[in-house]
């Protein structure tokens, strides 16, 4: 069925449309959250909530095909929510450790096989949360600018501006240090 | 470094990463859940559809009761794991163990036959009552196997507050540790299915469960047994075979 038709019907209070929905962007919205805050327990929050937000609020989407660019403003703010919430919690050095094993499997030991993928991933985490959102939606969601800028409700200028910033920063961190210079040498 | 290097490389390093999340089974049944509370169903049964196999997970959970931390009731306990097991060698326990900093003693082999097969990592969350996440950590459960029959000993590094005694089926005593085991009925249904009055009882009575969204009627039937020993909370779950409540303590006695 056409994704335009299963929101219509989602708006209707069909909850198998918003199940078929659900089963359509799950990965790539679990991910992208995973992604955006760095570890899986708040990606598994921020997931759940936005899906949650998507059928409570589904009345307010006013083009039906446009429907992914409106789920994924809703992650923006969903992540960007959590991310502040979680600041002001207990701090948790137990999710630190765990954000580097998704689903109980180490992934920082594979990762540290690679050690200049090891230090970018440090670096995108560094960067603040437009810019690694800005990121994460160009390099990972593969989405144009236009797409992004309409996603963050934001001029095309800004995306740009921030993707700028956020590669020039990603570079600075890579060739500076050690492994940085290593990197250079190579 | 080059532009094109660069965005290469962020390019694979955010997919490299994005791989490894798999989407935990039970969010779809979350998202439920948190639907329901909003929108302030009180039914026994839920108004979205459940899957099968969550609902496996959830009436273990249920079975074993809630968690008593200092920092406040949890009330909720939601669990995710890899669908796949994290380790299949019994030599690799003590790694499982290490890594999530609970002891289970879990033998190889039940003198009843059952068999190690594999070691599930489960990450647990605690809800309190407002849905505020106030405790995490890890469990395991390890996985073993008979003719085809499978059975779990879950082991939480938490003390369970348990349901009134009169929930439980029979309650047990041995060396000042107490042993709850609890048959619970299953039935899974299609949406719209309509309890009958005896079943409204006996799910207000805790001795039925029925989880909604199946293709047809289908049931079965849980059995669990419960402790606490050493501030860890140990269970035995089953969805397979009839297990007495001595046959589950026999086994109880070999993992201590």
């Amino acid at each position: 069925m056409e994704e335009a038709e299963l929101v219509l019907q989602m708006k209707e209070g069909d909850q198998e449309a918003f199940h078929q929905l659900y089963e359509r962007y799950k990965v790539q919205i679990y991910r992208t959250a995973c992604l955006l805050c760095g570890n899986t327990f708040d990606g598994e929050d921020i997931m759940q909530e936005t899906f949650v937000r998507v059928y409570t609020h589904c009345q307010e989407i006013r083009k039906n095909e446009s429907f992914s660019y409106w789920l994924y403003s809703i992650l923006y703010r969903t992540a960007w929510q959590q991310i502040r919430k979680r600041q002001r919690e207990l701090p948790d050095e137990e999710m630190i450790e765990k954000a580097e094993r998704p689903d109980g499997q180490d992934i920082s030991e594979q990762v540290a096989r690679d050690q200049e993928n090891k230090k970018l991933w440090q670096a995108v985490c560094q960067l603040n949360y437009n810019q690694k959102t800005v990121i994460i939606l160009y390099y990972y969601e593969e989405l144009s600018v236009k797409e992004i800028a309409k996603i963050l409700g934001c001029m095309e200028g800004t995306v740009k501006s921030r993707l700028y910033l956020a590669r020039r920063k990603l570079q600075r961190i890579l060739v500076s240090g050690p492994s940085g210079r290593e990197y250079e040498k190579k | 470094m080059k532009k094109n290097e660069i965005d290469n490389q962020i390019k694979n390093l955010l997919q490299q990463r994005a791989d490894a999340y798999n989407v935990p089974e039970e969010s779809w049944m979350i998202i439920e859940r948190k639907l329901n509370q909003r929108e302030g169903e009180k039914n026994n049964m839920k108004k979205f559809s459940v899957k099968k196999a969550v609902i496996a997970a959830a009436v273990a959970v249920m079975l074993t009761g809630t968690v008593c931390l200092a920092a406040g009731r949890v009330v909720t306990i939601n669990s995710s794991s890899s669908a796949i097991p994290d380790y299949s060698n019994y030599q690799d326990l003590s790694k499982a163990e290490e890594k999530t900093g609970v002891k289970t003693n879990a033998p190889e082999k039940f003198e009843n036959g059952y068999s190690f097969n594999g070691i599930q990592i489960k990450s647990k969350r605690g809800l309190d009552k407002n849905d505020v996440v106030v405790d995490k950590y890890q469990s395991l459960s390890i996985n073993y196997e008979k003719e085809g029959k499978v059975l779990s000993l879950n082991v939480e590094p938490r003390m369970a507050e348990r349901a009134e005694d009169d929930f439980y089926t029979q309650i047990l005593e041995e060396d000042g540790v107490k042993y709850y085991y609890k048959v619970l009925k299953n039935k899974f249904v299609p949406v719209g299915y309509v309890p009958t009055a005896e079943e409204e009882s006996q799910m207000a009575a805790g001795d039925l469960n029925i989880g909604v969204g199946a293709d047809k009627i289908t049931e079965n039937t849980s059995y669990m047994m419960s402790w606490t020993y050493n501030n860890q909370t140990y269970e035995l779950f089953t969805m397979d075979v009839s297990l007495t409540a001595e046959e589950m303590l026999a086994m109880a006695r070999e993992i201590q």
